[in-house]
């Protein structure tokens, strides 16, 4: 069996690899942009930390409650650039990835914060059901994640955290990070380091704010989508964030997880191809396509 | 039992200035030589598992590509398990080659310019490679996705299972099992 790779393929390949980068715009991919409001309910819920209901961007990041975490508190930050949507932070590596394998005991991770580092991202992807406490503080008091046996080995298992290294307040002690996961609960646990910089949400002239969801902080009143337009193309749009989260006509909060099933059910049945809700520029007034949900 | 990790400045535990997460981050800020190196770095290892499981020399150097564009397309997904992507490109690889027809669609503008393939020389090399991988893969093929998974990471590859699982997202337990009931099927599938 011949295995050599032929030099001049292999040479050509790396050419294209190359370009492939290089043409690519100077922002994360479209899926970032999208945040949508769907499909939230029990993902990595539990505990101390749920997800956050900010669309369908891969991994979800969580909304920890009651911790020592920060997160914006009010609509601060710079005017989204081309190719950003509002709302969506500039984020741009510093330093490498590292994975660590957490099974069933405590880890603690030493840090050195490199220069212009101004964000943790912590990525917990669950590999066994249980709940994963990690953070700065070594007594445990720290956001959590939770998963069921039935996120496992799904999208769902995964979820990720910025820890804000500039808020003293918060994390007086960060050059120590400790994974602290339940008896037999095991995970992969990756960090690395981000500068990362807030956009605004664009405010429109009736008042409501337009953008994508930010972390910690929630959803504007109008949302980015990919909407599709009349002629066929899909384009980013935004969709009224209470017409995201209940679509079809009567729909109300479930008043527990019974009645959330139950309604499923029902909108299934009477929608088995689902539903259009309108999708609008930022104006809120100007409709250029519609968003499919279901 | 705590257990002491080192992470160093540039975030990395084993890094050392030029691991694949130092180029990696830079792939992602968008330095299009960099995914140059890491071609470089790891075409070898992920042609060789391409041909573990193709049959012919050029859909494994195809193969080998795709995997690397799939890399690009999916970089928010992509895990660096102990600093390392191969174990993820090997994932990938096996994806390549299971959905062989949607990835030559995704790629054929690209794999339309590359160079045509090396001719074969010996039409009976040709057909003992051919033979060679019907009995390789009998019963592979039979497994389902998440046992080819495993098998082609453990077996073909001889990745450590613990590494195998990290680029798999499962837990180590979950590997070993999975791995077992693999191979358990793959001798039922030759009987």
């Amino acid at each position: 069996m011949n295995d050599t790779f032929s030099p001049e393929r292999s040479d050509a390949i790396r050419t294209e690899l190359v370009a492939v980068v290089d043409r690519a715009p100077a922002r994360p991919p479209r899926r970032i942009l999208v945040g949508v409001g769907l499909v939230v309910a029990g993902l990595l819920a539990g505990g101390g930390a749920t997800a956050a209901t900010a669309g369908i961007w891969h991994p979800q990041p969580f909304l920890p409650q009651g911790q020592p975490v920060t997160a914006p508190t009010s609509n601060l930050g710079v005017v989204a650039p081309a190719g950003y949507a509002p709302g969506q932070p500039i984020v741009s590596l510093v330093g490498g990835v590292t994975s660590y394998v957490v099974d069933g005991q405590e880890r603690i991770i030493q840090l050195a914060v490199p220069d212009g580092a101004t964000h943790l991202r912590v990525t917990v992807t669950c590999t066994s059901a249980g709940t994963t406490a990690w953070g700065f503080d070594a007594g445990g008091n720290n956001p959590n994640s939770s998963c069921g046996a039935s996120d496992v080995d799904t999208l769902s298992a995964t979820g990720y955290m910025d820890f804000d290294l500039n808020d003293s307040s918060a994390y007086p002690q960060r050059d120590l990070f400790y994974v602290q996961p339940g008896a037999g609960v095991s995970s992969i646990v990756t960090l690395q380091y981000l500068n990362l910089i807030e956009t605004a949400w664009v405010v429109n002239a009736a008042g409501e704010t337009c953008g994508v969801a930010k972390a910690g902080f929630g959803e504007p009143d109008l949302v980015g989508v990919e909407a599709l337009t009349p002629s066929g193309e899909y384009v980013t749009a935004y969709a009224r964030s209470e017409q995201l989260a209940y679509p079809f006509p009567g729909q109300t909060e479930p008043t527990s997880p019974a009645d959330a099933l139950a309604q499923q059910a029902q909108h299934q049945q009477q929608y088995p191809a689902g539903i259009d809700i309108p999708a609008f520029e930022c104006d809120g007034v100007t409709q250029v396509g519609v968003f499919h949900v279901g | 039992m705590r257990t002491l990790w080192g992470v160093e400045a540039n975030g990395g535990g084993a890094n050392l200035g030029n691991s694949d997460s130092d180029i990696w981050a830079r792939v992602l800020s968008g330095e299009g030589r960099a995914f140059g190196e890491l071609w470089g770095r790891h075409r070898d290892r992920v042609f060789r598992h391409a041909r573990h499981l193709l049959a012919h020399h050029a859909d494994a150097e195809d193969a080998t590509a795709m995997a690397f564009l799939e890399l690009w397309r999916r970089r928010q997904d992509a895990r660096v398990v102990d600093g390392s992507l191969l174990p993820w490109l090997l994932v990938v690889t096996t994806n390549v080659v299971r959905n062989a027809s949607r990835s030559r669609r995704r790629y054929r503008a690209l794999l339309a310019r590359l160079p045509d393939p090396e001719p074969v020389r010996d039409a009976g090399e040709l057909i003992a490679d051919q033979a060679e991988a019907r009995t390789r893969l009998a019963g592979f093929t039979r497994l389902s996705a998440a046992d080819q998974q495993i098998i082609a990471l453990v077996a073909f590859d001889d990745l450590p299972l613990e590494d195998a699982a990290a680029a798999l997202g499962i837990s180590y337990g979950a590997a070993k099992t999975r791995l077992s009931r693999a191979r358990a099927r793959l001798e039922e599938h030759h009987e």
